[in-house]
């Protein structure tokens, strides 16, 4: 018997979903357009000679996994090239609002 | 000016198609900044043609010039990319069905108008789709190195269109 395929990374279970992403500049596009950069929320400490190892442990590494709305960062690698900030909703996948940054 | 004269095709020794031509005799720019000398399109993914020279958005601020015969001169950062890309003309309704295929664009004819271009993917690869103003072509632009892949994948798509 064939083996079903379990859910791929960036769907919702039983309904696999692509993302249609808004681009300030070029509408919506696709999501393989995109290529997916992180947090939008986390900043690099801002006088790097101060700060501690807990400091950049928490700029590098440290994360929080929210279920709900989450600022992300996508680049337009495919099109503009551009950085844009996204707010996606991961339960859901629903975007919000973006802004060129 | 790209001298052409040394310039080989990436397609030697295939045997292209008449529906898919390579158009050899292009000079590209990317200029970085305005243009004095041409009037670049300010909204994005949109193409202006001045005297046979088209000038392409690509990204804010950024333009590709496009052009056969001889090159313009301008004074604005550029750099010269006549070498570094493939281009592909197909008959405007015939890329539409072949893009679709394999790539996410809204090639739809009331979406995508003849002046528009637009970057994206096929096959894995960046593509920037130019629907020249007569209404008729379409410019498909790849990196040279691409150029052979995806000029079989583009033949190979075209084998299933309608006569």
């Amino acid at each position: 018997m064939k083996k079903v395929p379990g859910p791929i990374h960036g769907s919702t279970e039983g309904n696999n979903v692509m993302l249609l992403i808004p681009c300030p500049h070029c509408g919506l596009r696709d999501q393989t357009e995109f290529s997916y950069c992180g947090d939008a929320t986390v900043t690099r400490p801002a006088t790097p000679e101060d700060a501690d190892d807990a400091a950049w442990i928490e700029y590098l590494y440290m994360r929080d996994n929210p279920k709900g709305p989450h600022d992300e960062l996508w680049q337009h690698v495919h099109g503009c090239r551009q950085l844009l900030r996204v707010g996606r909703d991961v339960t859901n996948h629903e975007i919000k609002a973006e802004d060129p940054s | 000016m790209p001298d052409t004269s040394q310039r080989r095709s990436a397609l030697a020794g295939t045997a292209a198609g008449d529906l898919i031509q390579e158009r050899a005799d292009l000079w590209i720019k990317r200029v970085y900044g305005d243009v004095a000398e041409i009037e670049p399109p300010r909204q994005p993914n949109r193409a202006t043609a001045n005297n046979g020279v088209h000038a392409l958005w690509v990204a804010p601020g950024e333009w590709l010039l496009v052009g056969e015969g001889e090159e313009i001169q301008i004074e604005a950062a550029s750099s010269d990319l006549s070498h570094g890309r493939t281009v592909f003309r197909i008959p405007a309704n015939a890329a539409r069905q072949i893009l679709a295929k394999g790539c996410p664009l809204d090639l739809r004819e009331t979406e995508f108008r003849p002046g528009h271009c637009a970057q994206s993917v096929l096959a894995a690869v960046t593509i920037l789709v130019h629907y020249l103003d007569d209404g008729e072509y379409m410019d498909i632009h790849v990196a040279r190195s691409y150029g052979r892949f995806i000029h079989d994948w583009l033949k190979d798509a075209a084998l299933t269109l309608p006569e």
